[in-house]
This record gives C-alpha cells, sequence and structure tokens, in this order.
C-alpha cells in the first residue's frame, strides 16, 4: 500500500493545483457568501463555510486512500460498485420521503442529523467507472445497437432513478456522456443532430408569437424552423451523394410552392397557410427521397427522407409539447431564460438579480465581503448555485477571468491526461469526468449569467455542498491516481 | 488494445472548451461594463434614511423664545415581528395595549389593520401605530414595551409654542402636500413644510439642511446596518433661530383687546419697519394646528364663519374712512392743490356733495380739517387738486372764448395722484416684504373709470367718494399703520417686515412727497387727539398723534372703527393702525385701542384699568364671541 501510494510523487501538478485553487476560491467566495453576524470565525460547525470546510477535508482524506489503490482495482470495482449504488438511488427516495421529506421539492437527500447526503452527486462516480469499464472491454466496440444500448442503459438508468427523485437538473448530468462517447467513435451526426434538434425548438419558442409577414397562423419560429430542415436536407444530399439533380428538383418544387401559396393566397384571396405549405413541401420531399432510396437502392436517401419528415413533424409538435409534457415551473423557467417573458417576482427574480450582481461587480470588484447584492442575501442559494455571483459581484470582471480560467484550466488539462492515457479505461474514464464538468460549467455559469434556464446543479468544487465536493473530489482523484499510470510502465 | 480511431475528435472537443468559457466571459463582460445594473444593485440594497435637522426656534424682539421643538414619541411597530410572534404562539395582548395606550380595544384592532394601509407599507419595516405619545404614556409604554414584540418607540419633534398668541404671525408646519412637492426636489413625502407666517416665509433658514444616513437592506427589506461605517453620511446641519420683530406682549396684550371683535392692529416701530404686532382678530392658540391637534381644530378654522384663517392685519381690504384725509393732505398740497394756509368753507351737514359729519367754525383750514375730520374741506381739496388747470377758456375758429374742461389733464392729474398715493404705500402690496400673503389695496385706475363713465364722462364730481377714503379706495391694515409710520417719520418709511435679523434697512423708501408738507398733517393729528375726535383716548403719559375713521362698508352694516396714529408726538417709536370690523365710530373702539396699545408698548403698563377691562369684555361682532367660546370648549374638552 506505501509503495502504491509512492505514486503520489507522478500526480498531474497543474491539475493538482487547480483542484486546489478551485477549492480554496469556492471555500472564501462561500464564506463571503453565508456568513452571518452572528458568525463568530471561519470554521465555526454551524456556519455554511465551517461545514464546507469540513467537508473539504473529508475529500482531502479521501482522495489520498483513493492514491492508496491499485490501479487495476478500479477498473476491476466498477461494475461491483455501480450496482449497490443503484440501490443506494433506490432507496433514497422513500428514505427520504419518511425521514425529513423533501428538500425544496426534491427527495434525494438523505439526512444524519444535522448532515445531508445526496447520493445522486457522487453516483456520477460510480456511473463513470462502469462506463469506462463497459466501453474499455477488449471486445467492445461502439457499433450496433446492443453495445450502444449497454452504454446507454448504464446512464439511462440512475438518470430515470434520479428524476423519480425530482432533482431533473442533476439527472441531466448524465446526457454529458454523450461527450464519452463521441469521442469513442458515435457518429458525430448523433450530437449534431442533437444540436439541431435544440436549435429549432428553442427557434419555435422563441418566435411562437410574431407572425411571419403578420400572417395569422404563420409564427415566424415554425417557418424559419421548417426552412431550416429543408436547407440540412439539401446539404445532407449535397454531402453524402453531391446529387445535383435532386437539389435542383427540390429546390424547383419550392420555388412553384412558393409561386403557389401567393397564387392562391394574393391572386385567389384564400386564406392560406403558409406553414402547411412549407410542411408540404418538405414531407413532399421526403416522399421523392424515398422513391430515390428505391431507385439507386442507397439507404442513405431513406435515412434524409426520414429525417426530414420526423424534423417537420417534430417542429410542428413542440410547441404541444412544451405546453403539455413539462411542468409550469419548467416552462417558465425555459421562457424567462429565452426572454420570452420577464417576471421579476417569480422565476425571473434570480435571474435578474444575479444578472444584477454581477452586472455591479465591475472590472474589480466591490472587494471581498463588500458585495451588496450578496451580503443582503438578493440572490437566492447564493453560497450554492449561484456562488459564481458572489465571485463576479466582490472580484469584478476580474475574479470572473480568473474563475474561468481556472475551468478552462481544469478542462484543457484533464482533455490532455486523457489524451495521453494508454489504456482505455482510463482514457474513457477521463472523457466522463470531462464530460461531467463541462456539462456543470455550461449549465451553472450559464444559468447565473442568465443565458440558460435555471437548472440546480452546482458549479463544481466551488459552490457549497459537501456530497457535490466528495463527488467531485473523487472523480479528479481517481483520475490523478489513473494517470500516475503512464510512469509505472517506466519501472 | 482497439487502435484508437477517432483520435482527431479532441480537437472538436478542445474547441468546446475553449469557446464556451470565452462566450461566457463576453457576455460577463458586458453585463459588467455596461453600467446597466449598477444603479440597480444600488437601488436595492441601500436605504438612505433620512436624519430630519432640527428646526430653528424663534424668538421675539426682546429674545423670548416664542416657537421650539419638543421631543415626542410615536408607538411603532413591525408587522412581520408581531405575525412571527404570533405563529409561535406569543401573540399581542390586544386588551392590555388598549389600555396602556388608554384606547377602546376596538380602535386598537382597527390600527392593526389601517397600519397597512398606508402608502409605501412594508412589513418588515416599522410602521407609526400610535402618533405624539404624551411624556408620562411615553415612561408607561417603555416598561411594558417587551410584552409586545414587534413594537418600538421613535422620538421625533413637535412644534410647541411658548405662549398663547401671534397665531397668524409665526404661522404654522404642516405635512408638504403632493403639488408642493412637486416643484421643491429637496423634499419628501410626509416632509413638513412651513405655511403661512414666520414659518412659511423663512422655511428656508429654519428648515436646515436634512441628513442622510446610507443603510444597508437586505432582500427582505430588513436593515443591516450602515454603508462603510457611515462614511458616506451626511450630518444634518440645524435650522437658523430666526428673532421676530414682534413684542410678544404688546401682541398678547392687543389679542386681548380684540377678543369679540373682528379686526386687526398692526403696530410698527416707524424708524425701522419693524412690526411691532400683527394681530387678527378671531385667532386662536397655535398649539391647536400642531400635529394631533390639527385633525380636531382645523375643520372648525377652516369652517367657521368669523374665518378665523384670513390674516385680516394682511389680507382684509377695508375704506380707510377719514385716515385716508392724513394723506389725501400730504397729496394735495404735493400737488398743488392746496397749501397749508388753504381756506375752505364748511356748511356743515347741510354741505354739498359731501356733508360734514362735525360741528365747527368756517371756513376751516388744513389743520382744522384734520383735526375735526371735515368732509367738505378734503372735497374741495381733492377736487382742487386733480381738477387743477383743467378749466380753460380757449378762444374757437370765430374768436369767441369757449370754457372748456381738459380731460388729458384730469387724466394725467389723477394719475398723478394715484402713484404719490402708491408711493405713500397704498394700492399695491409692499412687494420687497418677508411678510407671506400680503393682498393689495386698491385705487381704481382711469382706465376703470373710464370704462364704467367713458372717457370724458367722470370728473371728481364723479369719484368725490375717494376724497374722504371711500369709494372705490381700499386699503389693508398693514398698509395704514404704514401710512401712519410715514407721517411720523415725516416723509420716508422702511418697509414693514417680521424679521429682526434682517433689518431691510436697504428698503428705505421716499414717498413723492416733500418732507415740508408733513408737518402741518402731524400738528393736525396732534390736534385730533388733543382738541379733535381723539381727545378722550390720550395716553396719560406720552402725547399722540392720530387720525379716527368711520369706514361706511355697505347700506345698512354699522361703519367699520379705524385709527391710525403714532406716539410720542415729537418722537415716534410706535406707529399703528386699528380697525375693527363694523363696530361703529373710529373714536369708540380703535381709537382706545390704539392708545392702550401704545401705551402699553412705551410705558409696558396699563395705567387705565378700567377702559382696558371695557374694552376686553366689548363683544362689537357676536359671531366672534361665539368661535372663540366653541373653540375654547373643545380645547377643554380635548383635556
Amino acid at each position: 500500500m506505501a509503495s502504491e501510494f509512492n505514486a503520489i510523487k507522478h500526480i498531474d501538478k497543474p491539475l493538482l493545483i487547480i483542484y486546489l485553487l478551485l477549492v480554496i476560491v469556492g471555500w472564501f467566495n462561500i464564506y463571503s457568501a453565508s456568513v452571518t453576524e452572528s458568525q463568530t470565525s471561519f470554521y465555526e460547525l454551524s456556519s455554511n463555510s465551517g461545514k464546507q470546510l469540513l467537508w473539504i477535508s473529508v475529500s482531502l482524506v479521501v482522495a489520498l486512500i483513493i492514491f492508496t489503490i491499485k490501479n487495476n482495482v478500479f477498473s476491476q470495482l466498477a461494475y461491483v460498485s455501480y450496482w449497490p449504488m443503484m440501490v443506494l438511488l433506490a432507496i433514497t427516495l422513500p428514505l427520504a420521503m419518511l425521514g425529513g421529506g423533501d428538500t425544496k421539492g426534491s427527495y434525494s437527500w438523505i439526512s444524519f442529523g444535522s448532515f445531508k447526503i445526496q447520493p445522486a452527486e457522487f453516483a456520477k462516480y460510480f456511473v463513470t467507472l462502469a462506463i469506462a469499464k463497459c466501453m474499455s472491454e477488449y471486445t467492445f466496440q461502439l457499433k450496433g445497437l446492443k453495445n450502444y444500448l449497454r452504454v446507454v442503459f448504464l446512464f439511462l438508468l440512475p438518470m430515470g432513478l434520479i428524476i423519480m427523485e425530482k432533482e431533473t437538473g442533476t439527472a441531466l448530468v448524465y446526457l454529458s456522456f454523450i461527450l464519452l462517447m463521441y469521442r469513442e467513435g458515435m457518429p458525430g451526426l448523433v450530437p449534431l443532430l442533437a444540436f439541431l434538434a435544440v436549435v429549432l425548438s428553442v427557434l419555435v419558442l422563441r418566435f411562437s408569437s410574431v407572425m411571419f409577414c403578420a400572417m395569422e397562423g404563420a409564427p415566424v419560429g415554425l417557418v424559419v424552423a421548417l426552412l431550416i430542415v429543408f436547407i440540412v436536407e439539401l446539404l445532407f444530399i449535397l454531402h453524402y451523394y453531391y446529387n445535383w439533380w435532386s437539389v435542383l428538383y427540390i429546390v424547383s418544387a419550392f420555388v412553384l410552392t412558393i409561386i403557389a401559396f401567393v397564387v392562391f393566397r394574393v391572386v385567389l384571396g384564400f386564406d392560406v397557410n403558409l406553414t402547411y405549405f412549407l410542411a408540404g413541401l418538405n414531407i413532399a420531399s421526403g416522399i421523392y427521397l424515398v422513391v430515390m432510396s428505391f431507385l439507386r437502392w442507397r439507404v442513405g436517401y431513406l435515412w434524409i427522407a426520414v429525417f426530414v419528415i420526423v424534423s417537420t413533424v417534430a417542429t410542428f409538435s413542440v410547441g404541444y409539447a412544451f405546453d403539455n409534457v413539462l411542468e409550469p415551473h419548467q416552462q417558465n423557467r425555459i421562457m424567462v431564460a429565452l426572454g420570452m417573458i420577464d417576471d421579476p417576482h417569480g422565476v425571473g427574480y434570480n435571474t435578474i438579480q444575479s444578472k444584477i450582481a454581477i452586472g455591479s461587480g465591475g472590472l474589480l470588484g466591490k472587494g471581498f465581503m463588500n458585495g451588496t447584492q450578496t451580503r443582503l442575501k438578493y440572490v437566492p442559494e447564493q453560497h450554492t448555485d449561484f456562488i459564481f455571483c458572489t465571485v463576479a459581484e466582490e472580484w469584478g470582471f476580474v475574479g470572473a477571468l480568473v474563475l474561468i480560467g481556472l475551468y478552462f484550466g481544469l478542462m484543457y488539462r484533464i482533455l490532455v491526461i486523457a489524451e495521453r492515457q494508454e489504456y482505455k479505461f482510463s482514457r474513457c474514464y477521463a472523457y466522463g469526468v470531462l464530460g461531467i464538468i463541462l456539462f456543470h460549467f455550461i449549465i451553472n455559469v450559464g444559468m447565473v449569467i442568465g443565458l440558460m434556464p435555471v437548472i440546480g446543479i452546482p458549479l463544481p468544487l466551488v459552490s457549497y455542498g459537501g456530497s457535490g465536493m466528495l463527488g467531485f473530489t473523487l472523480l479528479l482523484a481517481t483520475l490523478l491516481k489513473l494517470d500516475t499510470q503512464r510512469e509505472e510502465r517506466l519501472f | 488494445m482497439n487502435e484508437d480511431v477517432n483520435k482527431g475528435r479532441k480537437t472538436v472537443v478542445l474547441a468546446i472548451i475553449v469557446l464556451v468559457p470565452l462566450i461566457y466571459l463576453i457576455y460577463i463582460g458586458v453585463l459588467q461594463f455596461s453600467g446597466d445594473y449598477k444603479d440597480s444593485a444600488e437601488g436595492n440594497a441601500f436605504y438612505h434614511k433620512i436624519i430630519y435637522a432640527p428646526r430653528g426656534a424663534i424668538f421675539d424682539r426682546n429674545n423670548k423664545l416664542l416657537v421650539y421643538n419638543q421631543r415626542t414619541y410615536d408607538l411603532l411597530v413591525t408587522m412581520d415581528k408581531v405575525n412571527s410572534a404570533d405563529k409561535e404562539g406569543n401573540p399581542i395582548d390586544t386588551l392590555a395595549l388598549s389600555k396602556l395606550l388608554n384606547e377602546d380595544d376596538s380602535v386598537v384592532r382597527a390600527r392593526f389593520e389601517s397600519v397597512k394601509k398606508v402608502g409605501g407599507y412594508s412589513p418588515c419595516l416599522p410602521q407609526r401605530f400610535m402618533t405624539e405619545l404624551l411624556p408620562e404614556d411615553y415612561a408607561k409604554i417603555m416598561e411594558q414595551l417587551w410584552r409586545f414584540p414587534g413594537f418600538s418607540i421613535q422620538s421625533r419633534t413637535l412644534r410647541k409654542y411658548k405662549y398663547d398668541a401671534a397665531a397668524h404671525v409665526l404661522g404654522y408646519i404642516r405635512e408638504i402636500s403632493q403639488a408642493q412637492l412637486n416643484d421643491r426636489p429637496t423634499y419628501r413625502s410626509g416632509d413638513y413644510i412651513g405655511d403661512t407666517g414666520i414659518e412659511g416665509s423663512y422655511e428656508e433658514e429654519l428648515r436646515g439642511k436634512n441628513g442622510e444616513e446610507i443603510q444597508l437592506r437586505d432582500v427582505r427589506g430588513r436593515i443591516k446596518g450602515k454603508y462603510q461605517d457611515g462614511k458616506y453620511d451626511v450630518r444634518p446641519i440645524e435650522g437658523t433661530n430666526i428673532i421676530s420683530t414682534i413684542d410678544i406682549d404688546l401682541q398678547m396684550f392687543a389679542e386681548q383687546l380684540l377678543k369679540g371683535k373682528r379686526g386687526s392692529v398692526v403696530a410698527i416701530e416707524p424708524s425701522t419697519g419693524e412690526v411691532l404686532c400683527m394681530v387678527s382678530s378671531p385667532s386662536w392658540n397655535p398649539e391647536y394646528l400642531v400635529g394631533r391637534n390639527r385633525r380636531t381644530y382645523y375643520p372648525i378654522l377652516a369652517n367657521d364663519k368669523s374665518k378665523p384663517l384670513i390674516n385680516r392685519a394682511i389680507q382684509a381690504q377695508y375704506p380707510p374712512g377719514s385716515t385716508f384725509k392724513t394723506l389725501q393732505a400730504l397729496v394735495c398740497q404735493q400737488m398743488g392743490g392746496i397749501t397749508e394756509k388753504t381756506l375752505f368753507s364748511c356748511n356743515g351737514p347741510s354741505s354739498y356733495p359731501i356733508k360734514c359729519t362735525h360741528h365747527h367754525g368756517s371756513p376751516v383750514s388744513l389743520e382744522g380739517a384734520i383735526e375735526q375730520s371735515c368732509n367738505p374741506y378734503f372735497w374741495q381739496a381733492y377736487k382742487a387738486t386733480i381738477e387743477k388747470e383743467c378749466y380753460v377758456t380757449k378762444k374757437d375758429k370765430r374768436g369767441r372764448t369757449r370754457n372748456k374742461f381738459d380731460h388729458d389733464k384730469f387724466h394725467a392729474n389723477y394719475d398723478r395722484w394715484r402713484n404719490i398715493m402708491f408711493s405713500l404705500g397704498m394700492g399695491f402690496a409692499f412687494s420687497d416684504s418677508d411678510i407671506p400673503g400680503l393682498k393689495d389695496g386698491a385705487i381704481s385706475s382711469i382706465k376703470t373709470y373710464s370704462k364704467i363713465y367713458g372717457d370724458k364722462g367722470w370728473k371728481a364730481l364723479t369719484i368725490r367718494s375717494n376724497s374722504i377714503g371711500q369709494g372705490e379706495v381700499l386699503v389693508t391694515p398693514i398698509q395704514l399703520a404704514n401710512a401712519a409710520s410715514i407721517i411720523a417719520n415725516g416723509g420716508w418709511y422702511i418697509t414693514p417686515h417680521i424679521n429682526k435679523n434682517d433689518s431691510l434697512l436697504s428698503h428705505k423708501h421716499l414717498p413723492d412727497v416733500d418732507k415740508g408738507y408733513y408737518a402741518v398733517v402731524q400738528r393736525g393729528m396732534w390736534r385730533v387727539c388733543q382738541y379733535g375726535t381723539g381727545r378722550h383716548y390720550q395716553i396719560p403719559s406720552y402725547e399722540m398723534c392720530g387720525k379716527t375713521g368711520t369706514a361706511d362698508n355697505g347700506r345698512n352694516a354699522t361703519p367699520h372703527s379705524i385709527f391710525i396714529g403714532y406716539a410720542p408726538a415729537d418722537n415716534p417709536k410706535i406707529a399703528i393702525a386699528v380697525v375693527i370690523e363694523n363696530a361703529g365710530f373710529g373714536a369708540t373702539w380703535a381709537n382706545p385701542i390704539a392708545s392702550l396699545c401704545m401705551e402699553k408698548y412705551l410705558t409696558r403698563e396699563c395705567s387705565r384699568q378700567d377702559l382696558y377691562d371695557r374694552m376686553v369684555e366689548s363683544v362689537t361682532n357676536p359671531e366672534v364671541r361665539e368661535f372663540e367660546n366653541k373653540i375654547n370648549s373643545v380645547a377643554s374638552d380635548g383635556k
């Protein structure tokens, strides 16, 4: 064990330093954001900063313990530890319900006296290990439905369990394994299509009330989305088959459709809807592609046809899904993030107050413990999910620059480490960690500055919270430990 | 080991981890450097608490304190704390509270509801629950305060008055109105502002400068201490004390004399223009318009038919009656209509067109005419003055001589007469006085007369009433007092004012009457008090000069009793004007009151106690007595 621990000599120092800096920055800002008049010292255990200090110590001890573990143990225990973790997640809900009840509407906490742990936070660690293990198996290739399902199952299971605990934000983090899958060979088309789906949804929702050329029933968002689907269809045809003739036919069909619409609408005076014309055009071109796939005996045309038809139908149903599938508070959060509604006393309150806090920071900020918005508790959850506000208010743009720089450094370093791993397990694991941290960073900072909907997930290593601190420390310590293998080979 | 075919994809990942932080950083920069959010942050978090500057005190001319500030206590309630105490099973015992406050239980319960309806109500900030606790109540409540969570006591200052007098002169303070707020940026809603009197005209000096404490307020509106330990706080600057020109003893003395009468007394020190007293009756105790009292008394004052809120001394217009003859004598001499030697005949009551009300020899000189208040003399003097050189003989085209009335010359004469009257302080109110609310008197213009009678349709005869101070001539008591002051000074005056700190010496005015013309008027006024209409009420120890007036006002109304005068005759220290509305002869009421007041001022004593008592007890206007009784009974009920 002691000899195993010697590997600490080969620890990646930049990553270690960035880790420690983030923890320290986080702790000082938690102190500033949550200190009250009655608090007498930095480390008083009843205060948030005191508790966080305890969690940091626990995490460091755990990190040291990680370094005493042999490298192959991680992959050996990956599955073994995955299932107990799932069981823990599964029993959290009844435990939380029987115990203290909900914490801010979520049943994801188990309380031990005054301390509470959130299994969902460190479940990420075990899921990452399990997925890395699965994907690094000698025979595994990211091809075929069965293999995809194996991987996807590993993160959809905890996701489902956590959604049941009403902790949707944390559940969404598991989607970050898409990054790992992409790196390991999942076609780039998948994340691209996912991205396109998000863009189209946002377009349709955001511009649903403005009418295209003031025509009733033809919102700008829907019209533009349908046009994008049409253009992407043409790009696919060109990219995969370089078939200019098909493109020419489809574009002529488009021109004819527009002419027909103008004739019906303007010349004949019928009250026809532009969106139906465009949707009809898309479907018709889809059917044409189906025919093409049989004529040319190319399955790709069929897939493009499926894309066009599915996307067209989906853009039409986004509004319906938004109204009927999402819960009202989720709808509100999305509408606030999209700037569709300004709700300063409801969901928009957090975002407005956090923007005010950040905006009032200026270049150099108001100084440690001097942020008026922070000290006076204008921003809710300031020491947890909105901790970035405190940094930007009290340390200004410089503080924000440093913190974001640290995260960039963290992610870049993980990327570097990931790419230098010789074992696939280590590389997959590192990409898993990178995905999780990237996702947290994008959502959390985006939410605080008002570019993303309010989804309650913490800023890694900086936000207050023991489970999160422990979870991220486990992730990074294991990564650092696995990374020391590169030196082992020299002996 | 599988071959790593997808190594190139790390570039895409790298692009993501470079671009996302970069975009975020740019967006944060926009937020922080646009400056849009800085003010919102301060508006959120800074609470500018006003520290009220103590208002300046007001003293009388002998440095007697008239108005000062008294600490008073308000009971405040913070509903948030009350509610949370309620939740913890510690509800407010309203019964005990109402007992403590000497109020009915239902009143206290109603207060809990009504505090929530006050503008700017916040459950986290203390609201006024009960204002102006009496000092003895304050002690009692402080002792019991712990029993009522959420309640606190705040001190504030109230205007207090040493004397039950001079309400009109001092004015009062009240909460600023919305209309006033609009053009006074340094005031805030709920601030007090001086209204009328000294409080009104010296508002700026008395108010001082309010200070400001910047407090930090948290998201729920709770105060979390001072911003930067008070580094940016502004200390209040105390209001300046005002020493007024009023002699409070004289003021109170005169107010007593006017009990039961509608009218006013204005006394001026001729050499300085300082107003010694300015009484308008009916009046009230100035305490009645302070704080809580105001609600009770203001409606009474505003609605009473004797109209106590009008400051008659400066706002009521009266025909000056015979007192005007003194000025008439001056102007007629100045314009060359008469000299001091001019004699006119008087046919007594059968004179035409104005009869004489007194019996005296004929012909009569100017001095004698003043002494005897001879109407025919002043009519003839007025005619001689404004129609001077108006009757001309001209040769027409055929060489015949024609008598003609030169209307242009007449208009010019009238205009000159009017302008000299203006220079004697008649007509328009003093524009440079510090007394607020002065009303103009009136002397009609050529235009007015021409409109009524036609351009050439009027002559001296048409406007003959002017000659004896009736007709279209109207004056305010302070203008009359100032006229007395001009005569006392022998040809100049300083604008009447009420602030002794500002002597207004630069405001010395020289009327357009040569100084040589005053002596005869002074002698005439001396004779009035020696042998004439005012002979009964000489000041025992000093010689005084004066002129009575009995001003008709309407067909069936009792005339106003008016007197102007000054004393001592050789070295005037006080000039006075007294008007008692609808009381009768000037010699019966105004004259004795003026005489008593001047004696009081000169000797600090009252040697004619019988006269004083008679004057105090006489009621010339029953509705004033009615008002006095009413307000006294309300006051005694209140206690």
